[in-house]
């Protein structure tokens, strides 16, 4: 007998005992439910982690200044000021792995519109700076080339600016003081949040020109015209990381000429780092949740091969009639091994879709992020296939060991 | 010359119960043409329905051999005998032993499913036995509404789709008044009229008579082989005797 034969004959077993057959899948319809839930959960967790680290710029390294010794008192990091704009030059150039390296400096600083004004942090950048972060000018224009060597003043403000110093007004060409130095106002950035691993309002900030911060607001540096306060790089990929930071090492060692035992006079940092960790731990706890939920799968295929136990008890008169009408032992076990399958599978089906709705129910309710992933979905399907073969088997087996005769005969 | 349909060479049959060993048939030889209808008496534990088990290929003998339509079918795996099941032997049972969860017709498919008959053809062919039962108008009901005669014929509309030469019948009217019953043994006999080899097991005689020839058994033997013997319109005699079976009685 072939399998559409089967399929269509466990169909029928299984709309003939509706009631049963759905307190069967219970079990399954739980189990799956739960894992599709709970892999929501999970997923939408760490898919806000990923979010957080997109907000930092991805495959970002920073390059900090090492620690200035003044009379045996040493500054920590930072404080010298040996990274230049040629040291960012000249990785941009030199490192094949980086995409650009923005030589910045920021300074705490207020910032005056009429008779508003606000405490934020300036950042003197180049345009490569918005490259490294992924930033994008939400309204208005970045800087140009020319402005930044001309030292324009003018300047692109954090969402968080404006909103303290405009209230809804349009920020664009507007003029604002920084350092009693009146700047226009040519962007407005986009709304980044707050970094997730400082826990700083990102949006928080006022950008300018380098050459402007250096020329007219943040004062120009003692050792080095061309000091900068650190380096932001972007690297092509994650997997680029690692050997784009030893080489910069060692570009950056040969530029200050430090000697082979000397330490390094500079940091390089990856900001996500801390992120990354917490991700990991996410994903560890997503895999918990899934193993949690896979437990209640099992559960739910043993209570089939429960039923179907029963069941096969319950029909050995029928098992016995179809013998004697023809079917081979394999029939017989394929009809239950279909039967069993088919019940799990639906389960699954009904699993996959009430998880979902329990998914985005608690995630409307506690606020949480919810994502339901095609590859849960999948899992869930396949999980319950793979259990109703598993579980099904020994009562199908069961099943086509009867003898015929004592089947006939079965009360 | 063409083979009989049924051979059986000293057909023995035990049966172990602990340390013990029960023969359920001592050595029964038995050979049936194709057309016939013969009738396997006894009384209970007479072994017939070991025997009947054993021509339906549900069991296998301990020992003697068996051939079906000229084939040797006495050591057949379980696919095969199976196969063989399907495509020559149809049963007839008592208990009629339709799928309560399945409607009439669905019931008459069933055993051609298992024939490998096409779906479209099985439909057709299911339609036409339950037309010739007279249940044409009953083909959707399910067992459990229709009354005892009736599943009795849907059963045989089951054996009649599926069209084997060889019916095995193990008191079909076991669990019928005497009116159904002879409904039923009149479907049999049409049946038979077609060409097709009926085995009747049973241990009423009067039912008995309604076979051409009666094998009777007694403690796992077979102790006679007679031809029935009938008057001119035998049929009715026969049906007649089933009525009130003292009346006919010689």
């Amino acid at each position: 007998m072939n399998m559409a034969e089967t399929i269509r004959i466990a169909w029928r077993a299984v709309k003939a005992n509706l009631l049963r057959s759905t307190l069967t899948m219970l079990g399954m319809i739980i189990g799956v439910a739960a894992l599709i839930a709970m892999v929501a959960v999970g997923s939408g967790a760490q898919g806000q982690i990923d979010e957080q680290i997109r907000s930092l710029g991805a495959n970002l390294l920073m390059i900090q200044p090492g620690s200035a010794n003044q009379g045996g008192v040493r500054l920590g990091t930072g404080s010298r000021q040996n990274l230049s704009e040629e040291d960012a030059a000249a990785i941009a150039s030199e490192v094949p792995e980086v995409i650009v390296a923005a030589p910045t400096i920021s300074r705490a600083t207020q910032i005056v519109h009429a008779n508003a004004n606000w405490s934020t942090l300036a950042g003197g950048i180049t345009p490569a700076y918005l490259v490294a972060r992924d930033w994008r000018v939400e309204a208005g224009r970045g800087f140009t080339l020319d402005e930044v060597e001309t030292a324009a003043k003018v300047v692109l403000v954090g969402a968080t600016v404006v909103d303290n110093l405009f209230e809804g007004e349009d920020p664009l060409g507007q003029l604002v003081r920084i350092a009693n130095v009146p700047f226009t106002i040519v962007g407005v950035l986009s709304r980044k949040g707050q970094n997730a691993g400082s826990g700083r309002d990102q949006d928080d900030v006022v950008l300018i020109p380098l050459s402007t911060a250096k020329l007219r607001v943040l004062g120009s540096n003692k050792v080095s015209r061309s000091a900068v306060d650190f380096l932001m790089v972007k690297v092509v990929s994650d997997d680029a990381i690692v050997s784009a930071q030893e080489q910069i090492r060692r570009l950056l060692r040969q530029r200050h000429r430090l000697a082979s035992d000397a330490p390094d006079d500079f940091q390089i940092r990856k900001p996500s780092e801390t992120m990354e960790a917490r991700a990991a731990a996410t994903r560890s706890f997503t895999f918990l949740l899934a193993a949690i939920a896979s437990v209640s799968l099992v559960v739910g295929g043993i209570s089939i091969m429960n039923i179907m136990l029963v069941s096969v008890t319950e029909r050995t008169r029928e098992i016995g009639l179809r013998q004697a009408l023809g079917a081979r032992r394999r029939d017989i076990r394929n009809q239950f091994l279909v039967e069993a399958t088919m019940l799990c599978l639906l389960g699954g089906l009904l699993g996959v879709i009430v998880g979902t709705f329990v998914a985005v129910g608690v995630g409307k309710l506690a606020e949480w992020p919810i994502w339901v992933s095609p590859a849960s979905i999948a899992l869930g399907f396949v999980f319950s296939g793979a259990i109703g073969v598993f579980f099904g088997f020994y009562p199908a087996h069961k099943a086509a060991l009867l003898d015929p005769i004592e089947a006939l005969r079965y009360e | 010359m063409v083979p009989p349909l049924i051979q059986a060479t000293e057909l023995r049959k035990e049966h172990r119960l602990g340390d013990a060993t029960v023969t359920a048939l001592c050595g029964v030889s038995l050979t049936i043409e194709s057309g016939e209808f013969i009738a396997i008496m006894g009384p209970s534990g007479s072994g017939k329905s070991t025997l009947m088990h054993l021509l339906g290929l549900l069991d296998h003998p301990t020992a003697g051999s068996y051939r079906l339509g000229g084939r040797d079918v006495t050591d057949l795996g379980a696919d095969e005998r199976a196969r063989t099941r399907a495509q020559k032997i149809g049963f007839i049972f008592q208990a009629f032993n339709l799928l309560g969860r399945s409607t009439a017709i669905e019931n008459v498919e069933l055993a051609m499913t298992y024939a490998g008959v096409p779906r479209k053809e099985r439909r057709l062919r299911a339609v036409t036995a339950l037309e010739k039962v007279s249940l044409g108008h009953r083909q959707h009901h399910w067992p459990g509404q229709l009354s005892g005669g009736e599943q009795q014929r849907v059963a045989i509309a089951r054996v009649l789709a599926a069209g084997p030469g060889l019916i095995l019948a193990d008191e079909p009217t076991g669990a019928l008044d005497t009116a159904t019953g002879r409904e039923v043994m009149a479907l049999l006999q049409d049946l038979n009229r077609t060409g097709r080899t009926i085995v009747l097991v049973t241990h009423d005689p009067a039912i008995a008579r309604y076979a051409k020839r009666i094998v009777r058994m007694q403690d796992g033997c077979a102790i006679s082989d007679e031809a029935v013997v009938r008057d001119v319109g035998s049929d009715d005699a026969a049906s007649q005797g089933l009525a009130c079976p003292e009346k006919t009685a010689p």
